[in-house]
């Protein structure tokens, strides 16, 4: 059959469809019954035997079509063909630009060989020509041993546009690192050198836009020789139009090319830091900085401008054991060792130069060599200050040392050397204890090779604590450097949430800069302040609050920085804030927010980072309104300073949910909820804590929504990534583990809920102190699912423990504590044990008569309990004028179907029937029934007890 | 500016302007195949990606956020479009220099073809797709985004602006119609 017609090709297709819908071993019968046009049947019998088939589909286009392609796009030029004054060897390479061959003079002239670049003729050759001879002369002035020289240029006899360069004979330079064997830092001092000459040009304002491996080659001497200097420059679009929708054919390697060359925006020479970063990237490791797993181009798209590059060590830690070791041999280590030579400073020193902001990379490839320099050297690389925060979160916090404690722990340190170095000490001096600092640290990790204490990995904690041990047993340089190193230590038991420990190391930080420098001293102020967030994140808001208003005075008088001053006010807002002070909170941050406008700018990233301080406050004080304002301000300023996709802009988007969740505005809420999340998903594709707190808060929202499926699942994803992060036993786990009890205790899978928070409580009993609020929330909810379960023991214990800390941290006469002891009354009273219960509702009573007196609604509640107790008791008179004056007071204040008004009512109702008085409860009764109906439904146990009173009385 | 830009041809593709689409493919073919060339060269397996080098043509013309989802569409039906071309071009070239220069040595393993009678089998499978375009146009763009251009099927789908599972279904029908005809040919 030679090609079917419309109509005969529509009813094959159909059949086809429907045949293979059907099992295999039915669709010839089918096709044969359903079809009377032998044709048309051939047809389908024919395609079902080829849909069974495999062939050329099945493979890569490229792998069929790559043996006949051949390696050169032009025709290319015999040797001998002359383009003068040059005469063609051999062809050399082909690159996007066009074909490289080896030439030599033809004239005669020098013995000289040279690689001649002849550009494809597609190109736009005029404008090419032009920039050519603008640069030219620039170009031919790059005199560098370590770059390749640009001998000539001009346009051959057809119009075509090529260059004459040094003829260099090498290999790339990944490749020659790992023909020598090179180890790490011989692989350092060469790629030094490359960073020398790229520096050289860039010193004379020459960019070269497209560094790669391949455009470096080393010579067989060992010298390294970048190619191509400048020459992506010519082949850019028209640059007097560097707006962003220009685009073109610019020249770069997806590889290695920095977000804003994707982007089109403009070229600087961070530009070259971030492809330099890329090299040393995968110099050292033997893995490119950027994989993207399905090389689609939304993947492609997003790596570059998006992705965070693993660290190296990561990238080699996750690179297969045998190819790891290869790795590794090819740089004479093992694979261990080869992990732990490239964590931390090299570590670093990579990652800053791949940052997808131009402006946080080195400024230069000077400034880059600097580092690596300062490395050969043992000093502190500069790459470390700027990510202390981050870092030491994002490693830390992980709980093990495996690859990262190491690396953020010598960061932090030198992050805390070099943060002091604003006041007046000199620099060398600054650096000098920061050595003495590394070197001790050092130490320490030399003690946790892993290979030493072979099956099992040190926890950050230990490897702290044995620092912190050290610390009192050995000196440690002289008495600044401890100071620093105590200060150091505490801030990573900081950020391991162990905050005791931090403390502690904060207090003798502080003891010793006191010693040091005397009480008004910069330095003192600063121990101040990180000991009073150390208290602050115990719960010690009051002992917080001082030493923050401590060092503020310190930092007045000293007349200390804008950015200074902006901290501590952030600070005493926070404690504020804690204490509930909110004006007062607001009115901190607000000035924190001035401060940081002053020393950064009022565009900048700390002002906004204080607006969404101020936020919190003003969401907690009910200002809704107000708090939306200041984050939208807030995320106006990021949209400015940073990239589209960013954590920040995530953490303002999640506040801007939680806000509208607050604001009873659900849809809203979950849409901000869900961009935050995506955006982190697309920022972290791996995972992250900070991934997995924002898909808890969307689970929250779905949850108080209503939607308590998805809401499960996102907490299951949310804990399964904060197990994977952070392990098993830390406080992040217990919070995820509280969310999904709550889950089960609205579904009233009550056994389910009360084992998840005992779970919970577990964990966070071992990280937070016995007052934290946290651990009070639990306790006040497992008290309340224990009472659910009718276990009123175990609820009257939890409530007495919630009764003891709360006394301890508030005082005996606080609402809390009073709350709590309405607890212990309730589940005695479950437990019918009246004379306890009576005694805590007494309790309760007498705290919230000290404090507000004999009207107000708690004391009138608190009345109305104590009246059923006091009955039970036998003393039903008592009663009813306990429940009396409650249900008096509370009428006054409720319309009369308010569930707080028909709870009094059936009290009272209860106390005048036991008394004998059926007609006065009679119609305290019915009008309490009604009210329950209304607030319980009529199904439930307290409304049927009500109903139970009412057919009594009647 | 002498030449107009790729988000301009798209834009006037998309605009309906026939002459803009000729130019397209003038623009994407030399960049395509100067890629394909490239890969080669500096690949020492010698395979070439086609996935890889639409992708890395896409980063470089249309740059991040300037096109919309309509020029996305006709750039990588013109991308596969001349993917195709090329790969043609050469499997014919190769065939016509084999033929004509009777150089006959091939390497053959097991299980696998030998050179030439891979370019045949392109040669033919160019044929067969040129009578399904006739037939069913839409089929053969499949073929032409998932083999040429080496997209998967979600990447196809939003290429061809369809449901994922319309292009599952059409590349099983029109993996079962090129194989059946193939075959007939290879029988013949």
């Amino acid at each position: 059959m030679s090609t079917p017609s419309p109509s005969e090709w529509s009813r094959i297709e159909s059949l086809f469809d429907e045949a293979v819908g059907l099992p295999p071993d039915q669709r010839e019968a089918y096709v044969t019954a359903a079809e009377q046009d032998p044709r048309i049947r051939d047809e389908v019998h024919a395609m079902l035997r080829a849909d069974a088939r495999e062939g050329i589909l099945e493979r890569s286009v490229g792998d069929v079509a790559a043996d006949f392609v051949p390696p050169d796009p032009d025709e290319t030029l015999a040797p001998g063909t002359e383009i003068p004054p040059y005469r063609i060897v051999r062809p050399v390479g082909a690159g996007g630009m066009g074909t490289v061959y080896l030439a030599e003079r033809a004239d005669g002239q020098f013995d000289q060989q040279v690689a001649l670049k002849l550009i494809r003729s597609d190109r736009n050759v005029g404008a090419i020509r032009t920039r050519f001879l603008q640069e030219r002369q620039i170009l031919a002035n790059l005199d560098h041993p370590n770059i390749a020289k640009l001998l000539d240029g001009g346009i051959t006899g057809d119009g075509r546009p090529y260059f004459a360069l040094e003829y260099v004979e090498g290999s790339p330079i990944t490749r020659y690192a790992d023909e020598q064997r090179l180890g790490v830092d011989e692989r350092v001092d060469l790629f030094r050198k490359v960073c020398a000459a790229v520096a050289y040009a860039q010193q004379r304002l020459v960019v070269h836009r497209d560094l790669k491996p391949s455009n470096i080659l080393v010579t067989p001497e060992g010298e390294p020789k970048l190619l191509d200097f400048g020459i992506a420059k010519l082949f850019d679009p028209d640059q007097r139009r560097p707006d962003l929708t220009q685009e073109g054919t610019s020249v770069f390697t997806p590889e290695y090319a920095a977000p804003e060359q994707v982007r089109g925006e403009g070229i600087t020479t961070a530009t070259d830091v971030y492809a330099l970063g890329g090299i040393l990237y995968e110099l050292l490791s033997g893995a490119l900085p950027l994989t993207p797993q399905d090389r689609s181009l939304v993947g492609w798209q997003r790596a570059i401008l998006e992705a965070e590059p693993a660290p190296i060590t990561r990238a080699l830690a996750r690179t297969p054991e045998r190819e790891r070791a290869e790795i590794a041999a090819r740089r004479r280590l093992s694979a261990a060792g080869l992990s732990r030579r490239l964590r931390g400073d090299l570590t670093n020193v990579v990652e800053k130069s791949l940052r997808k902001e131009a402006d946080r990379r080195y400024a230069s490839a000077a400034e880059l060599l600097e580092d690596l320099d300062a490395f050969r050297r043992g000093l502190p690389v500069r790459a470390a200050p700027p990510s202390l925060t981050y870092r030491a979160r994002k490693y830390v916090a992980r709980n093990r040392l495996a690859v990262a404690a190491a690396g953020a722990v010598a960061l932090a340190l030198i992050g805390g050397a070099v943060a002091t170095s604003w006041q007046a000490q000199r620099a060398e001096q600054a650096a000098e204890r920061a050595t003495g600092v590394t070197r001790f640290l050092v130490s320490l990790f030399e003690d946790a090779d892993p290979n030493a204490a072979p099956g099992r990995e040190i926890t950050a904690r230990e490897l702290l604590d044995r620092g912190a041990a050290r610390l009192d047993t050995e000196l440690v340089g002289d008495a600044q450097s401890r100071s620093e190193l105590l200060r150091v230590v505490g801030g990573l038991y900081d950020r391991l949430g162990e905050y005791p420990a931090a403390e502690e190391l904060h207090e003798r930080a502080l003891e010793s800069r006191l010693a040091l420098h005397g009480p008004d001293h910069p330095l003192v102020a600063e121990s101040l302040g990180d000991l009073g967030r150390a208290r602050l994140a115990q719960s010690r808001y009051g002992d917080a609050d001082s030493l923050f208003r401590r060092a503020l005075t310190i930092h007045e008088a000293a007349g200390a920085d804008a950015a200074s001053m902006s901290r501590a006010y952030a600070d005493l807002g926070s404690a504020a804030e804690r204490l509930g002070e909110l004006a007062e909170a607001a009115d901190w941050y607000e000035r924190s927010r001035t401060a940081a406008a002053q020393a950064h700018g009022p565009r900048s990233a700390e002002v906004a980072r204080a607006l969404q301080d101020l936020a919190l406050v003003q969401r907690q004080s009910g200002a809704l309104d107000d708090a939306q304002a200041s984050l939208r301000e807030a995320l106006a300023i990021y949209q400015e300073v940073r990239p589209a996709v960013h954590s920040d802009i995530a953490e303002v988007l999640h506040g801007l949910a939680w806000n509208r969740h607050v604001a009873g505005d659900r849809e809203e809420a979950e849409r901000l909820s869900r961009e935050s999340v995506e955006m982190r998903r697309r920022l972290y594709p791996n995972g992250h804590p900070e991934l997995a707190i924002g898909i808890r808060n969307l689970g929250t929202i779905l949850r108080d929504g209503g939607d308590l499926d998805q809401a499960e699942a996102l907490f299951r994803e949310s804990l399964a990534m904060t197990l994977e992060f952070l392990g098993e036993d830390h406080v992040e786990v217990a919070s995820a583990v509280n969310d999904l009890a709550i889950v089960s205790f609205i579904r009233q899978d009550l056994a389910t809920a009360q084992e998840q928070l005992r779970r919970a409580r577990a964990l966070y009993e071992r990280h937070l102190p016995a007052d934290h609020a946290r651990l009070l929330t639990i306790d006040g909810n497992l008290a309340v699912v224990a009472l659910r379960l009718g276990q009123s023991d175990e609820a009257a214990r939890t409530f007495e423990r919630l009764v003891d800390v709360r006394t301890e941290k508030f005082g005996a006469a606080h609402p809390d504590v009073a709350y709590a002891w309405i607890g212990v009354g309730n589940a005695r009273a479950q437990g019918e044990s009246w004379p306890e219960a009576r005694e805590a509702y007494e309790r309760a009573l007498s705290i919230y008569r000290e404090l507000y007196g004999e009207d107000h609604v708690d004391t009138a509640v608190a009345k109305r309990f104590l009246a059923r107790a006091v009955g039970e008791e036998g003393d039903w008179d008592s009663a009813t004028r306990c429940a009396a004056e409650a249900h008096a007071f509370l009428s006054g204040e409720y319309p009369e179907t308010h569930r707080r008004v028909a709870e009094a009512a059936a009290e009272l109702g209860r106390a005048h029937l036991e008394s004998g008085r059926r007609n006065e409860a009679t119609p305290l009764l019915a009008s309490a029934l009604s009210g329950y109906e209304a607030a319980f439904g009529v199904d439930d146990a307290r409304t049927r007890e009500v109903a139970e009173l009412l057919a009594r009385s009647r | 500016m002498t030449e107009p830009g790729i988000t301009q041809l798209l834009q006037a593709v998309g605009d309906g302007d026939p002459a803009a689409l000729n130019d397209l493919f003038d623009l994407l073919y030399p960049e395509l195949h100067a890629l394909a060339h490239h890969q080669l060269a500096r690949n020492e397996r010698q395979t070439l990606d086609t996935t890889a080098i639409v992708h890395e043509v896409y980063l470089r013309f249309v740059r991040h956020g300037a096109v919309s989802s309509t020029c996305r569409r006709h750039f990588f039906a013109l991308c596969a479009k001349s993917m195709r071309q090329i790969i043609i071009d050469h499997a014919r070239r190769y065939l016509a220099g084999k033929r004509g220069g009777g150089v006959t040595h091939t390497v053959l393993d097991e299980g696998t073809l030998s050179i030439e009678e891979r370019a045949d089998e392109l040669v033919a499978l160019d044929r067969e797709l040129e009578r399904l375009t006739a037939m069913d146009p839409r089929l053969a763009r499949v073929v032409e985004l998932r083999f040429y251009a080496g997209l998967n099927v979600d990447e196809a789908a939003d290429a061809l602006g369809v449901a994922a599972s319309t292009v599952k279904r059409d590349w099983r029908k029109a993996r079962a119609w090129l194989y059946s005809r193939l075959s007939s040919e290879l029988a013949e």
